[in-house]
């Protein structure tokens, strides 16, 4: 298991645009992520428990990987993250 | 009495009411009395019906990209992205399997789901999306009841389409060349409704209420500025409206035509407005907007995202085809502005306790030659393409900027040993972020061709405040004197040496910034292209 701590860069954070994104690039892989916000916790494939999460610009969140692609799958998600999902 | 909503898309019309019944018809084949199915049967029912769904959804994206923009085809890509969305088909399928039809399984889930969303009262765009889980609902629903295909509703020419609740792949059921205004019951702003209308240039007012006052066929008066419906409007409301109407359309070609030229200033001096791009997908809508240059290209997104630094190669193809693409009007290139604070593990990046005070940017480029070498040799080649001004990031000191102009020198030295086609014209400029670089100026244009300001970077130096840090996030403010000062310094530090200033930062888009920016003599303004018309009205405006 793999993971690692980002903060929301883009202004609207994990709304419907970026978190299909995020769903985009999860289903990529094999691996299970996981993203946590304080005390929720979301699939990466699950594009309404992403929006729950309610993740905004300047939050920390957690992204967990586990499974064969691990270590891939979470520099694809967190390096979209980081990249703002092409925002600016 | 007028209906009053709230008004989403701007814009002033007059025309029939058209009700729009479709939805009650799907709903009323629902209740047939079709024998359910074994768990199993009622299972692959579902799924065959979000199948279905899904390919709907991908020709509705292909259509919407193609007559709107690829960014409001992303709301669809969303739509898809619920119908794999492993919870919802996950506790669909529970339920199907545990005795429940196909029907009321999915539809439970949804609005589950939707109920969620509707009680996040703190966060109107959260809320919103319970309207894109139903429009989902809806199109699987219809399936299950037996709808054939997507069916194109027909309406009269001059329509005012009169909805309770307008789901966002609804507009792409309609002829919209028929449609003149939507007056919709629910929803506001944020609806993906709602910007798909304003994409589309429809006059619309949302979250008018109760719609029964409207008949069928009547006329109406839409006001998309004050949300206000007049229902059988008198002659002289109708007169007043309409030449509200033609001053407004006026105004707008006015806009459209000043985009399309170059700008100039009352007292006639001449001012680029660029836009800023992190892309090559942001072409086309920088030149719709009247882009007259690219004042920023970020090129973060060829490094990021991938296990591998992109080769020279692959560089050159992107810049060459963004010089040809905007040729003959100028580009502005930024090498890599990267550090510790993003996930790039191929350059090996160590965490560092203040990534933004760290190793990054020309910093990082000047430590690794190498991958400085393979983006300055791609610019040099494609340079031959059109007009390239090529900028060095986060540059602090002269001694800086004089050792990346070596390593270009070198790779130009390279390029020319290797017998490679020639370069071109291309010019040598550099950001101003940081407070040392404003202050040293004078000595730093005497070395380059251009300057261009990044407001973003030079507040978050100059206050020492992280605009990411939400504890100190108020105490960022672009317009702080001291920020403000050093803007002017360097400004006046270019004019000085005979070389332009650009600026490339959020500021240079504020529309109420713009004045006091051009009485300091800036040169060129970069923006978001969106905000372009704006800017070059104000600035048309100034003397």
């Amino acid at each position: 298991m793999v993971q690692q701590q980002v903060v929301i860069s883009n202004s609207i954070g994990i709304h419907s645009r970026p978190a299909t994104l995020i769903v985009d690039a999860a289903e990529k892989y094999t691996s299970t992520i996981t993203i946590t916000h304080g005390e929720r916790s979301a699939s990466a494939r699950s594009l309404v428990r992403l929006l729950a999460l309610k993740a905004k610009l300047g939050n920390m969140i957690t992204v967990t990987a586990e499974g064969a692609d691990e270590k891939e799958s979470l520099v694809a998600v967190v390096g979209l993250i980081e990249s703002k999902f092409g925002e600016e | 009495m007028p209906l009053k909503g709230i008004p989403v898309s701007p814009g002033y019309a007059i025309g029939r009411a058209y009700l729009y019944r479709a939805s009650t018809a799907v709903q009323a084949s629902n209740g047939t009395n079709r024998v359910q199915g074994s768990p199993e049967e009622e299972g692959s029912r579902l799924l065959a019906a979000i199948e279905t769904a899904k390919r709907e959804l991908e020709s509705i994206v292909s259509d919407v990209e193609h007559r709107v923009g690829a960014a409001e085809a992303g709301i669809f890509r969303s739509h898809l992205a619920l119908l794999r969305d492993p919870e919802i088909v996950g506790a669909s399928l529970r339920a199907t399997g545990a005795g429940t039809d196909a029907e009321k399984a999915f539809g439970d889930t949804i609005e589950e789901n939707a109920a969620i969303f509707e009680g996040m009262e703190d966060d109107p765009l959260l809320k919103e999306r319970a309207s894109d889980l139903r429009d989902v609902g809806k199109r699987v629903q219809s399936l299950l009841a037996g709808r054939p295909q997507a069916v194109r509703e027909e309406l009269p020419p001059g329509s005012v389409l009169v909805i309770d609740e307008l789901q966002p792949s609804d507009i792409t059921t309609f002829d919209t060349g028929n449609i003149v205004a939507l007056a919709v019951g629910r929803g506001g702003p944020t609806s993906h409704s709602a910007i798909l209308a304003k994409a589309m240039g429809l006059v619309a007012v949302f979250g008018i209420g109760d719609l029964s006052a409207i008949n069928e066929g009547a006329e109406l008066v839409v006001d998309g500025f004050s949300g206000e419906i007049i229902l059988a409007p008198s002659a002289d409301v109708k007169a007043g409206f309409l030449e509200r109407r033609a001053a407004f359309l006026a105004e707008r070609d006015r806009l459209a035509t000043l985009a399309r030229e170059d700008t100039f200033t009352r007292s006639g001096k001449r001012i680029i407005v660029a836009a800023n791009i992190g892309s090559l997908d942001e072409l086309d809508a920088c030149l719709k907007q009247g882009a007259e240059g690219i004042g920023l290209f970020r090129t973060e997104f060829l490094f990021m995202r991938r296990d591998q630094a992109p080769t020279e190669e692959e560089q050159f193809h992107i810049y060459k085809s963004v010089l040809e693409r905007m040729a003959p009007k100028p580009v502005v290139i930024r090498t890599l502005d990267i550090g510790g604070d993003k996930e790039v593990p191929y350059l090996g990046l160590s965490k560092e306790a203040n990534p933004f005070l760290g190793l990054r940017a020309i910093r990082l480029c000047l430590r690794d030659i190498p991958l400085f070498k393979s983006q300055l040799r791609a610019l040099l080649r494609a340079s031959h393409y059109g007009k390239l001004g090529i900028m060095f990031p986060m540059i602090s000191s002269v001694e800086e900027l004089r050792r990346a102009k070596v390593v270009l020198d070198d790779c130009a030295a390279e390029l020319r040993a290797e017998k490679a086609p020639p370069e071109g014209d291309y010019k040598v400029g550099i950001m101003i972020e940081i407070p040392s670089a404003a202050l040293v100026a004078d000595d730093l244009a005497a070395e380059c061709d251009f300057f261009s300001i990044g407001t973003n970077d030079l507040t978050q130096y100059t206050l020492a405040v992280d605009r990411l840090n939400e504890s100190v996030a108020q105490l960022y403010s672009p317009r702080h004197p001291a920020v403000l000062r050093l803007i002017k310094m360097a400004i006046e530090a270019a004019h000085r040496r005979g070389i332009s200033c650009a600026m490339c930062g959020e500021l240079a888009g504020d529309s109420s910034m713009i004045p006091t920016l051009l009485s300091y003599g800036l040169d060129e303004f970069s923006m978001s292209a969106s905000s372009i018309p704006a800017a070059k009205d104000v600035l048309s405006h100034c003397q």
